[in-house]
């Protein structure tokens, strides 16, 4: 049925009056005049006067309908779309988390799902979302089919991820918003988990005369007994045998979140063979750790294809999404770090970063005033050893090489005035002479990545080292203090220096100044602060990331592809968004290839009960309802844009009619 | 026609001055002057025949029919009179209906005074030229037939004849036509004076038998401006004069086809009569009528 937006400019319909009464009252001519004969006249008189009659009320029509077509204009007539019908309306969201596919329950919440979907109707519009990790509508606007919303449900639910409420019902409360329907409800049909309910705004409800209903359509008397793989990590193993071959080993973590012990079976997965299986038993209500080698499968070597794979865990429970866990080894790229050459005596640095002569974990080069600026710019963290002549030449060097992004970790020893007027530059103030006593660390920022690590006690303790000589160093405003031996005495910090990043060690590293150099924390502060000093992604983090949340953004990024499906991802620049937990391929210009493993949150695998705790009419408004809305159309309402576009339809007949006004009302009289 | 003989007669004659003139005595007077002032800078060639007497010199005779003889003799112009000349009869059919009442805003005068001014014009001019003249009026038939003389009280008759309005009623052409066939005399010159609504193909029939009696037929179709033009602007209601009847129309709606049937109706009448060897002469009434005179001598020339 049509409905008129601003029905009072109907009003205007009055002046339809004076066509008609201008038709009627029009003017005629006034006396007669006398001709002296009409033997011309009949003939040609009759004929036309019949065709001026019908002109005439031609005429009389086209300005009528000029009218008529403006004032509907102004009215703006519309189909009312769906929002518009006061009966009802609904927005059903569908929890469309992986906890959903639990077998004592999918059936029953499908089911329900399609029977709410089925009872859209006219009168009853509907609008569904499915709610992950993401929220996928149904469509813009409401739809008054509900065989279109089923076919819909069936495509597109794909139980992935997490899944949030919040988000959801506050989108379902803007759309339900913009609608004159008298009843409007948000239907959320979910299972009983308690994760998508966490960050919910208990405090914001929802719009006035907005309902929340909660359908869990089963009586649920026990908790799912749910087994999962919440971790994999990769190691390489030991030889098995003296001058063996190197072997993977996975280091598999499951959860039992059942009251009872769940026995079964646990398998890696390459490609489409089983590399290692053993028998499990995991214990109730208890995480557990599971050794996994995989036999005759090697760490990839550098620029070797990456390995990847899946681990799944074969026990009787109900919820078998999580009972797998995606996991993937990428050769590595041997880090590249440049040092100005080593002292005579031992060079600790060197051994630190490369402690095996056999295996090259980074690679060691030194540099000076000759190296180019490309090869500087390149490396992962350039070394300046204490007693390194800072030449202008190597100053210079430096300098551009901080300029384009290096990063340059300064040693500072007991005396280098060279190297102390090239740290001046930068605003570091390096008093050598101060440096008599010793000194211990006594504040350490453990938030800093290169010291993160350090705060587990079993790596051992940086407060025990002892620094003889240490400079005293005063630094600018902008350095950040990772290490220091008291309140106002750095002994590591970092600062911006051009696109790059200076690091201060404030001691050497002899075993005169201090010994770190021979205690087993020097390692892996060197590694650490290599690590923090790489720009790729670190791959580590891809394994955790969600799928269809937020995109990955690698580097160099070429092409991507699942390795599950062969389906070809696509990419937005250098970022691409996994659709579904399993292992993707990358492609990077520089010829690389690159396993990126997305896995499902763990958290949605504990099947806690919300049962009565979740108080739907917790949202509902409190406050006083304000004045029902009148008006047919609102800003987000699709009718208002039928309207204006039937507006113009009708704009464009009068413009028509009056032109064929004009042109037929100068050929006719009276 | 003299067309330049008229010409030269409209510098100085003009339709306002007609119209305001008081009689018809004077409004002929006016015509036939004009008229004249332009023919003697045309000479009208005539044929001779047996002499029959002298007369005195006219303006608009012509020079090749003064006797010089006698005029060395004298020092007075005199015209040799041939006998034809004297014995060739004008016939003057003057429609009196209704329609010919109607005067417009364009014109000075009604088609019926302007015929009546054009036929004293021709009254007085064929008295001076001494030819006999008989008149008739056409109205539901031929109301009045005063036969041919040359006598100056027929003349006077005549003129007084003129005096009379316009009918009420519409005239009956062709049977006025065919009942005047009858009353003029044989080779005389017919000069009918109507505005012709009729259909052309109606007169064909008298006018055939007025050819047949070796008449020449000299049609002055007189017609208003507006009976022309169909001017009017705003939509009017128009009442037939000849009829009452009325009529509510647009003239924008219906100009442009009253105007294709006025020219085609013309243009019939036109080939009907020159068929017959006749002219057929348009006046509007807010010209002066001098084609008028000029054809009428054309054609007495041609037949003397």
């Amino acid at each position: 049925m049509i409905r008129l937006a601003f029905a009072g400019f109907l009003a205007g319909g009055l002046a339809l009056a004076v066509p008609v009464l201008l038709h009627f009252l029009a003017k005629r001519p006034v006396g007669e005049t006398p001709f002296p004969s009409f033997f011309f006249l009949h003939a040609t008189a009759a004929r036309k006067q019949t065709r001026n009659r019908l002109r005439k009320w031609l005429v009389l029509f086209l300005r009528c309908l000029v009218l008529a077509a403006l004032v509907l204009a102004f009215a703006m007539p519309y189909i009312p779309r769906l929002t518009d019908i006061p009966a009802e309306a609904r927005v059903i969201l569908v929890d469309d988390s992986f906890s959903m596919t639990a077998r004592p329950y999918v059936a029953s919440l499908r089911r329900q799902a399609l029977d709410c979907l089925a009872q859209t109707a006219p009168d009853r519009p509907t609008l569904a979302a499915l709610v992950s990790s993401r929220i996928r509508w149904s469509g813009p606007n409401f739809s008054a089919s509900g065989d279109d919303l089923k076919n819909w449900f069936l495509a597109e639910t794909r139980p992935e991820g997490a899944s949030s409420f919040d988000g959801a019902l506050r989108q379902a409360d803007a759309r339900l918003r913009t609608t004159n329907a008298r009843v409007k409800r948000i239907i959320l049909i979910t299972d009983r988990q308690a994760l998508p309910w966490k960050s919910l705004r208990w405090s914001e409800p929802l719009s006035p005369g907005v309902t929340l209903e909660i359908v869990t359509p089963f009586a649920f008397d026990r908790e799912l007994r749910n087994a999962a793989v919440s971790s994999v990590r990769c190691a390489e193993a030991e030889a098995s045998a003296a001058g063996g071959a190197r072997e993977l080993e996975l280091t598999v973590e499951g959860d039992n979140f059942a009251e009872l012990p769940m026995t079964g079976e646990l398998a890696a997965v390459l490609g489409r063979g089983e590399a290692a299986r053993r028998s499990v038993t995991l214990p109730p209500k208890s995480r557990s750790s599971f050794p996994l080698r995989l036999n005759g499968i090697a760490p990839p070597p550098p620029g070797g294809e990456p390995v990847a794979g899946k681990v799944e865990l074969r026990v009787p429970d109900e919820l078998a999404a999580d009972n797998s866990a995606f996991f993937s080894v990428n050769p590595e790229t041997p880090s590249r770090v440049l040092a100005t050459p080593a002292p005579a005596t031992a060079d600790f640095i060197g051994l630190a970063l490369n402690p095996d002569p056999g295996r090259e974990n980074v690679r060691f080069t030194p540099f000076d005033e000759h190296t180019a600026v490309a090869d500087l710019r390149g490396a992962r963290l350039l070394i300046l050893r204490a007693d390194t002549l800072v030449t202008p030449g190597l100053a210079e060097r430096l300098d551009q090489a901080l300029a384009d992004g290096a990063r340059v970790l300064a040693v500072c020893g007991r005396g280098n005035s060279t190297q102390s007027a090239w740290l001046a530059r930068h605003g570091v103030k390096v008093n050598g002479a101060a440096a008599v006593k010793t000194r211990r660390l006594e504040v350490i920022d453990f938030d800093h990545p290169v010291f993160a690590k350090f705060a587990d006690v079993r790596v051992g303790s940086l407060f025990d080292l002892l620094f003889f000589h240490s400079p005293v160093l005063t630094l600018p405003d902008n350095a950040q203090v990772a290490a220091a031996f008291g309140s106002d005495e750095p002994c590591f910090a970092e600062l911006p220096a051009g696109q790059g990043t200076l690091f201060v060690l404030a001691t050497g590293l002899d075993r005169g100044d201090t010994n770190w150099v021979a205690n087993a924390s020097f390692l892996p502060f060197l590694r650490e602060l290599v690590a923090y000093c790489r720009t790729d992604v670190d791959s580590a983090a891809l394994v955790r990331a969600e799928p269809g949340v937020r995109p990955i953004t690698l580097p160099g990024l070429l092409a991507v592809t699942n390795q599950t499906d062969q389906g070809v991802i696509p990419c937005a620049g250098e970022a691409f968004t996994p659709p579904v937990a399993g292992n993707y391929l990358c492609a990077f210009r520089d010829g690389r290839r690159q396993v990126v493993s997305v896995n499902r949150p763990p958290a949605e695998s504990n099947p806690t009960l919300f049962g009565r705790d979740v108080d739907a009419a917790r949202l509902a408004w409190k406050g006083p309802a304000p004045a029902q809305t009148v008006a047919g159309v609102t800003a987000a309402d699709p009718g208002a844009e039928e309207g204006r576009r039937f507006a113009r339809l009708l704009l464009a007949l009068a413009l028509v009619c009056a032109l064929g006004e004009l042109a037929l009302s100068s050929r006719t009289v009276i | 026609m003299n067309s330049r003989a008229a010409s030269l007669s409209a510098e100085f004659l003009d339709i306002d001055l007609l119209a305001r003139l008081p009689s018809l005595e004077l409004q002929a007077k006016f015509l036939v002057t004009g008229f004249l002032a332009g023919l003697h800078r045309s000479p009208f060639h005539g044929s001779s025949v047996e002499f029959k007497e002298h007369r005195d010199y006219q303006p608009g005779d012509e020079l090749r029919s003064v006797d010089w003889k006698v005029y060395a003799r004298t020092d007075r112009l005199h015209i040799r009179l041939r006998d034809d000349e004297t014995n060739l009869t004008a016939s003057l059919l003057l429609d009196r209906s209704a329609s010919m009442d109607y005067r417009s805003h364009r014109a000075l005068m009604t088609k019926w005074d302007y015929t009546r001014s054009l036929a004293a014009a021709f009254l007085l001019f064929l008295q001076r030229q001494r030819d006999a003249t008989a008149l008739g009026f056409i109205g539901a038939g031929l109301e009045e037939f005063m036969p041919g003389s040359a006598r100056p009280s027929h003349y006077h008759r005549l003129m007084a004849a003129l005096h009379r309005p316009a009918a009420v009623a519409a005239s009956a052409i062709p049977e006025a036509l065919a009942v005047a066939a009858d009353r003029v005399r044989h080779r005389s010159i017919v000069l009918i004076f109507s505005d012709f609504y009729a259909d052309p193909a109606a007169l064909a029939p008298a006018l055939k038998r007025l050819r047949y009696q070796d008449c020449e037929v000299i049609c002055f179709h007189i017609l208003d401006p507006m009976e022309l033009d169909f001017d009017f602007e705003e939509p009017v209601r128009l009442r037939e004069q000849e009829t009452s009847a009325l009529l509510t129309l647009s003239p924008d709606l219906i100009r442009d086809e009253y105007r294709r049937r006025v020219t085609d109706h013309r243009k019939a009448l036109e080939e009907q009569i020159r068929q017959l060897d006749g002219d057929c002469i348009l006046l509007r009434t807010d010209k002066p009528p001098l084609s008028a005179l000029g054809a009428y001598l054309a054609r007495r020339n041609a037949r003397l």
